[in-house]
């Protein structure tokens, strides 16, 4: 509201801050550690009286995660000094995590009035265009939430399509083992190169180029390969690229090892669009 | 084939329109491997205003690109988004930078109440109109100026324009929701420029959703003024003659700079079958005027049927019809109900006296009045 602030990490996903502005509510920004990491400390600082803070775990865009008993800790610290203040832990990355020290955020969501664990339908599940997006919470909880939300904000396709990719728990084991080979492919891509990249637990990288956001995305998309939009603070020296297929990886590879050398022919530009995820 | 309601989930493929209408426990059956209780048979729908046909061939073909294997159901639809907007702004001889999508109307109306009114910038409306607008208002602290409807069950656009000084953004839904009835565009144009002259702040929302039924030539769209001036926004849907309701698909039309504010969500809440839907639906101006046609009859009948039973309906320029029944709303619905006929939910302060009925298929209301008769030809009980 506008007395009680959002907190969140820089960077992270934007969506909860571009939101709190239009409605004129204060942000704190906590940069995020040397590793990419959520810094819990600063963050539970930032957290007095906090309204929400919004905790990405995998955090996007710089891919790392904290594990299970670190995100367990760090809710019992806010609201020991904050009780009032809400979690929202956002797991759109879940399905992808390989690290066994993780664990989904939903049991505390379940035994906490003030934790809510957001999922997506958008990544592992494939359904980016579908729109169908979730949140576990506790009933009363759920149903101030509700209270809020626009009737009907699912179209019928997407939730008979939520209902039959839920029903399929082999599809996202398949899916995720995909991932893991071509995201292991990625990482050693740029390492080879000689380029740092964040401990990845998502389906992307975030790499340390060493060179701006904006200049490296509009050089890999004037040869037809989109990567990820700029990311303050951090957008004078990391990039984030998405990982697609092995083969597209591949394809992509050379592209960007041209980019990197700062050689290689421009060709016809392709169109790049302001709000990515 | 008439594509129904049903048969278009059916079409696509997608599973049975019982899957749609099915409880939430038996959704939590079909997630555990278990079969779905049988369905009971299907009430005629009288209680929604949604087009019984659904949105037609050309949509159906549209939506089943759209979700093709390789086809763009796993990325974010923002390009085709912008197809979309073009679409709509060629239909109304506008540019692009006129018109915002949204997930239904819904969301333009809500997106108006939050950015025009405040808890010291109030909303007003007819106390009986659609009552989004009023409803999220009361839930962010915005007071509600409700104005009651005139002897004729008209808005009292006089009464709205003296709430509207110092308001934050009047509402004017025309045809209105649950009456029925229309303004002509002289009376229309006149008070809004009455509100516009006497308070410099305030914004005019006009929900044109029932647009596309308006038989009566004294109707204009409020668009052209719409898009000259930033203080006037024109909501439109796809849920009613263009037959989508299950799409979730609205748009509004309106200045540049206006449209800018409106723009809360960017595209992110439409989705790739919606907008697939919405872009082939708007270019089908044919299929819009068949649609027309097709509910004047069923209206006409309808009202036709009422009047001679001794019931007078309020002169209806929409897709239903507010009915005096001469009784409480409930006991009428609930007997309704009990002969497979749906109609529509109470509104004060006439829940003592109408029910709003939807229009359906010809053949729909033939059904529906037999059951109709039977019913009222209960004595009404004493209010």
């Amino acid at each position: 509201s506008s007395s009680r602030h959002l907190v969140t990490a820089a960077p992270s996903f934007e969506n909860p801050e571009r939101m709190a502005e239009q409605l004129g509510v204060g942000v704190r920004r906590v940069p995020v550690g040397k590793d990419g990491r959520l810094d819990l400390e600063a963050m539970a600082q930032a957290a007095k009286w906090a309204g929400l803070i919004f905790f990405c775990n995998p955090n996007n865009p710089t891919s790392t995660l904290h594990p299970a008993k670190a995100v367990a800790e760090f809710v019992a610290r806010v609201h020991k000094e904050s009780p009032d203040t809400t979690i929202l832990i956002d797991e759109a990355y879940h399905d992808y995590v390989t690290d066994p020290a993780y664990a989904t955020a939903v049991p505390l969501a379940l035994e906490n009035p003030n934790v809510i664990v957001a999922r997506t339908l958008s990544k592992a599940y494939g359904m980016a265009g579908m729109r169908v997006g979730y949140a576990v919470a506790q009933p009363r909880t759920v149903e101030n939430f509700n209270r809020w939300a626009i009737t009907f904000n699912q179209n019928s396709l997407a939730v008979a399509a939520a209902i039959a990719a839920l029903g399929d728990p082999a599809h996202i084991e398949q899916e995720r083992a995909r991932n893991t080979e071509a995201r292991a492919f990625t990482t050693r891509f740029f390492t080879d190169l000689g380029y740092k990249v964040m401990d990845s637990q998502t389906n992307f990288v975030f790499v340390e180029t060493g060179r701006a956001a904006k200049e490296f995305k509009e050089a890999c998309a004037k040869r037809g390969i989109m990567v990820g939009r700029p990311f303050p603070p951090l957008e004078t020296k990391f990039a984030r690229v998405s990982i697609g297929t092995i083969d597209e990886m591949q394809k992509a590879g050379v592209v960007i090892a041209e980019v990197l050398r700062g050689e290689g022919p421009a060709r016809a530009s392709t169109s790049s669009n302001p709000q990515e995820r | 084939m008439a594509l129904t309601r049903r048969s278009f989930i059916e079409a696509v493929g997608i599973g049975g329109a019982g899957l749609l209408a099915t409880p939430r426990s038996v959704w939590a059956g079909l997630l555990q491997g278990t079969a779905p209780a049988p369905l009971a048979p299907r009430p005629l729908l009288l209680h929604n205003n949604e087009n019984p046909l659904g949105p037609g061939d050309a949509v159906l073909q549209a939506v089943r690109s759209a979700l093709a294997s390789g086809g763009p159901a796993g990325r974010y639809p923002w390009e085709d988004v912008n197809q979309l907007h073009k679409a709509i702004a060629d239909k109304f001889g506008v540019a692009p930078e006129n018109v915002i999508t949204g997930c239904g109307s819904t969301q333009v109306l809500r997106v108006g109440v939050q950015l025009f009114t405040s808890p010291v910038k109030p909303l007003v409306a007819g106390q009986l109109t659609y009552e989004e607008c009023a409803s999220y208002a009361s839930l962010i602290g915005t007071p509600v100026r409700a104005i009651p409807l005139d002897k004729s069950l008209q808005l009292d656009l006089d009464a709205m324009a003296e709430a509207a000084k110092g308001a934050g953004m009047v509402f004017l839904n025309n045809p209105n929701n649950p009456t029925g009835a229309l303004l002509p565009a002289a009376a229309v144009d006149r008070f809004i420029e009455k509100v516009l002259a006497a308070s410099p702040d305030v914004v005019v929302m006009i929900d044109e959703a029932y647009h596309d039924y308006v038989t009566d030539p004294s109707h204009r769209t409020q668009v052209a003024r719409a898009v000259k001036d930033p203080r006037v926004i024109v909501a439109r849907t796809f849920s009613k003659a263009h037959g989508m309701a299950g799409m979730r698909m609205g748009y509004a039309v309106g200045h540049p700079d206006t449209i800018k504010k409106l723009d809360w969500e960017g595209p992110n809440a439409l989705n790739v079958a919606g907008i697939a839907a919405a872009t082939a639906s708007i270019k089908d101006q044919g299929r819009l005027e068949r649609e027309q046609a097709r509910n004047t009859e069923a209206r006409k009948f309808t009202i036709d049927w009422f009047a001679r039973a001794g019931f007078p309906s309020v002169d209806s320029q929409t897709n239903f019809v507010f009915v005096d029944i001469q009784r409480p709303t409930k006991g009428f619905r609930e007997a309704c109900k009990e002969q497979g006929v749906l109609v529509a939910r109470d509104f004060p302060p006439f829940e003592k006296s109408h029910c709003r009925i939807s229009i359906g298929t010809l053949d729909e209301m033939k059904r529906a009045v037999a059951v109709f008769g039977k019913v009222l030809a209960v004595k009404a009980k004493a209010a």
